[in-house]
């Protein structure tokens, strides 16, 4: 039996309804839809799509943290986005925390998000040795 | 070895694909529409029943995989309009139950199925 483990990272924010912000099983990780609030669960960066961004995948670092993981073992990542016009801004700030790594990227513009302040959600499957 | 699954009980998929495949433990599961087992569409504008039948071809997939809605890792649930949330949320709570799957929603401009509202996709995980 692969061991399951519910992911709700003391450092992030409650989630907003009924779901976990991960799961991991065995050696992989499923992390829920990243968003831009910070530990109180307020929104950080209302209209700056860098700095929700900076916050999102600060709270996914959190998940994979929480999963004993890191950006480096991230294999897939899903990015949904507002606006095309932002996409720039939020792949500098994703190059400056993956690097080198370059994971599988899917990059979907949606008419909205869980709340409509949401510039952006960032999810990701992650996977250790 | 990988086993395509196309239960019985849900309608024949509508272009060259499969509702799930089964890897191992793990099973991928296609977006489900509010089709009938006959393919025909459920609940035109009423996002409610559209829900009901979404989640119910989620879960005739994922138990003809040899699943149940707790094994489920990762959700996600495509809307054609915001305020369509509360109600599917609902629809989907009372299916998970207490079960808390990593989740996502996106609301997107259309569906490859007219009059379809939702759809939802997802990767659950068995032991």
């Amino acid at each position: 039996m692969m061991e399951r483990k519910i992911i709700l990272p003391s450092g992030s924010y409650r989630p907003v309804s009924y779901y976990s912000h991960g799961i991991r099983v065995g050696s992989v990780l499923y992390s829920a839809g990243q968003t831009s609030r910070n530990k109180d669960g307020e929104l950080v960066g209302l209209g700056s799509a860098a700095q929700q961004a900076k916050q999102a995948f600060h709270n996914l670092s959190l998940v994979l943290k929480d999963s004993g993981m890191d950006f480096k073992d991230v294999v897939r990542l899903n990015i949904f986005v507002r606006w095309r016009a932002d996409i720039p801004d939020i792949l500098a700030v994703k190059d400056s925390i993956f690097g080198q790594h370059s994971p599988a990227l899917t990059l979907a513009v949606v008419n909205s998000l869980a709340f409509s302040e949401y510039l952006l959600e960032v999810e990701a499957i992650a996977r250790i040795d | 070895m990988k086993e395509l699954i196309n239960p019985e009980n849900v309608h024949e998929p509508i272009w060259p694909y499969a509702h799930a495949i089964r890897v191992g433990h793990t099973i991928y599961i296609s977006a489900q529409l509010p089709l009938d087992v006959n393919g025909k569409l459920v609940g035109a504008g009423d996002v409610g029943a559209q829900a009901e039948q979404v989640f119910t071809n989620f879960q005739n997939v994922l138990k003809a995989a040899g699943a149940k809605m707790e094994d489920v890792v990762k959700l996600t649930t495509y809307l054609l309009d915001f305020e369509f949330h509360p109600t599917v949320m609902e629809v989907r709570n009372r299916f998970f139950g207490s079960h808390r799957a990593p989740s996502i929603l996106a609301v997107v401009s259309e569906f490859p199925v007219k009059g379809a509202l939702l759809e939802v996709d997802g990767i659950a995980v068995v032991d």
